[in-house]
């Protein structure tokens, strides 16, 4: 981790005119040549060091906030050195089977990480001209996400759920699980704003893949500086696309929880003194989302993608919230959680309905997985969507006044629940059985009903006859 | 008088036999029954026994899997968390030991002209009006009014290992 000034150039000049402490800021004055989000390290009199963002600057007065807090300093002891430039960090290979906190530093014990390369934590965009589209799928072994909401290289995905939901374990359960059939694959996880029982089970459940080399783990907990939760999305992204772009791998980038993230951006723009948007959200909010979600993709001439899984929660399960609503605008598709669902105890609650991946037909079908995945998907989505119908009349007229083909959609969706959609938390499923999953449930209805199917393979799967 | 009628000495033994061979052959049937619901039985219950001595066995040996594959995985993170500290370790031995050499450059010729390079480099920073003043730890310190460049010993060798990059992995890949 560091910045810009160079070996040769001149001693960096440290600043040791703090006016003022308050809360996680330091106010220095006399600066010159200082910019906003300027990395900043402080050095106590004890020798102690810690870091901070440069916030604000005005006329030669700096306000930094200190990521680790500003507990125990003595302004008038204190040693302020600008970088020079925002964070940059080492990259490469170095991350992979390592578990740092938001800004990169070690939380395993190990020593800082090492690149050949550096770069900065801030980033950019795939330049959209540039862009390959998305293509192949990413395996996560949940058989509602593979067969019927596939994930494909490049493709931004975001789980939306609510406080209460198993969101995170769904989430460290794609981490764990998720492949790209013998292509060499990487994850880096991003975990903002987690409790420290939450974290210890995150690193418990990812421990083994990290250390299999596998995966790359950034831990911004709850009581960490807000400041380090708007680093570790973007410090994740740029660990993910130089393996990525120079590495040659396929990179999933899963990020939880953006709802944490916003409002650690929310109470930086607060203390930036910026004019609130809804909800008190910054204005640029929505562009602050892309200038994230729009680093995943695949680039024209270059091996490898980058693939985001952004988790959100929706505060009091409101779909217009500003954080579902905007990040919906910028993604390709969603995958909901219903607590309906969760209640009935199925894990995980996909509420298949509801979530849709927008780019499925170019990573799912002939050549990509299974000839008959996107028929079969389609088929259990309508059926699913018929048995909503059949509930709904049968709530109005009761079930003795439906249609046999009626009653039939009624019978299908608790065996849907139990067969297809239940599979618990250490059960990966391989493509094949998520989608044999699928062909029990629909074989429970009159073969008449499955017209989005070949006749011939739905005649093969009723009477056993070769198609 | 009429004398009696001479009959069979015992008149009901016919049908005392009958009832016996009767009762007999009940008794067969109903001991063949016993025994091929004995048998049967018997079989069922061994059936059953080797079914359970199947799934005993079966989980047994997934409660087997299961174990063994949490050692293994336990035993992979204690390596992983073992190799990190080594290597922190041996990082943290590679900054003293930097820290050591780069001290020993006031016992050498060079000295003085080193300490005017690192004047030089305060000017350079600060200004023409900084106050130089040589550490008691070796190198100098320049101070101007609300700055300060710091190019003791301990603040050079830092700010080099800080950008000593992968070369430094060295220490573990050799």
């Amino acid at each position: 981790m560091s910045g810009a000034n160079g070996p040769d150039g001149p001693p960096p000049v440290t600043y040791t005119s703090v006016r003022e402490l308050r809360g996680p800021l330091a106010v220095v004055t006399g600066v010159q040549g200082v910019g906003w989000d300027e990395f900043a390290t402080l050095t106590l009199a004890s020798g102690e060091r810690r870091y901070g963002v440069v916030l604000e600057v005005r006329d030669d007065i700096a306000v930094v906030e200190v990521l680790e807090g500003t507990g125990g300093m003595d302004p008038a002891r204190l040693r302020v050195a600008f970088a020079g430039s925002p964070l940059t960090v080492p990259v490469g290979e170095g991350w992979l089977g390592r578990t740092c906190d938001g800004r990169g530093a070690p939380r395993d014990g190990g020593p800082p990480v090492f690149g050949r390369e550096s770069a900065p934590v801030e980033g950019a965009a795939i330049n959209p001209v540039r862009r390959r589209p998305p293509g192949e799928p990413v395996l996560t072994g949940i058989a509602a996400v593979d067969a019927l909401t596939t994930l494909v290289r490049g493709q931004k995905l975001p789980v939306f759920s609510a406080a209460g939901l198993p969101h995170l374990e769904l989430a460290v359960q794609i981490a764990a699980q998720a492949t790209t059939a013998g292509e060499r694959f990487s994850v880096v996880f991003a975990g903002m704003g987690l409790t420290h029982a939450d974290a210890f089970a995150v690193r418990d459940a990812l421990e083994e893949r990290a250390a299999a080399g596998e995966l790359c783990l950034l831990l911004n907990t709850a009581d960490d500086p807000v400041i380090e939760r708007l680093l570790t999305p973007r410090l994740a992204l740029t660990v993910a696309e130089h393996l990525a772009f120079d590495g040659g791998r396929h990179v999933l980038v899963v990020m939880t929880d953006m709802t944490s993230y916003a409002e650690a951006l929310r109470e930086v723009s607060a203390a930036r003194g910026e004019v609130p948007a809804r909800r008190a959200y910054p204005g640029y909010l929505y562009s602050d989302l892309a200038s994230l979600y729009e680093r995943c993709g695949r680039i024209a001439g270059r091996p490898g993608s980058v693939t985001v899984v952004p988790v959100l929660t929706m505060p009091a399960g409101d779909l217009t919230h500003p954080v579902p609503d905007l990040t919906g605008y910028i993604t390709e598709g969603q995958i909901v959680l219903s607590p309906e669902i969760h209640a009935a105890g199925v894990y995980p609650p996909v509420d298949a309905l509801s979530s849709l991946s927008r780019l499925m037909r170019r990573g799912a079908g002939p050549g990509r997985t299974r000839p008959d995945h996107l028929d079969v998907a389609a088929q259990l989505t309508a059926a699913l969507a018929r048995a909503r119908q059949a509930a709904e009349l049968a709530a109005l007229a009761g079930e003795t006044a439906l249609s046999p083909a009626d009653r039939s959609y009624l019978a299908l969706y608790p065996v849907y629940l139990r067969d297809f959609l239940d599979q618990g938390r250490d059960r990966t499923l391989t493509l094949d059985e998520s989608l044999e999953r699928a062909w029990r449930v629909l074989l429970t209805l009159p073969p008449g009903e499955l017209g989005m199917l070949p006749a011939a393979v739905v005649r093969a799967r009723t009477t056993g006859a070769a198609p | 008088m009429t004398p009696a009628a001479t009959g069979p000495a015992d008149p009901l033994a016919p049908v005392r036999a009958a009832l016996l061979r009767a009762a007999e052959e009940d008794a067969g049937r109903l001991v063949a029954a016993a025994r091929h619901d004995a048998g049967a039985t018997l079989a069922k219950a061994r059936a059953a026994a080797a079914a359970t001595l199947r799934e005993a066995r079966r989980h047994g040996a997934e409660d087997g899997a299961r174990a063994a594959a949490a050692g293994v995985a336990e035993a992979r993170r204690t390596a992983r968390a073992r190799l990190l500290e080594a290597q922190a370790d041996a990082y943290q031995e590679l900054r003293r030991q930097v820290l050591v050499r780069v001290r020993r450059y006031r016992r050498e010729a060079c000295a003085p002209e080193v300490r005017e390079r690192l004047a030089r480099q305060v000017y350079r920073a600060l200004g023409p009006g900084a106050a130089v003043a040589a550490h008691p730890a070796g190198g100098v310190t320049g101070t101007a009014p609300g700055r300060r460049v710091d190019l003791t010993p301990e603040a050079l060798a830092a700010r080099v290992l800080d950008r000593a990059g992968p070369g430094v992995e060295e220490l573990w890949r050799s």
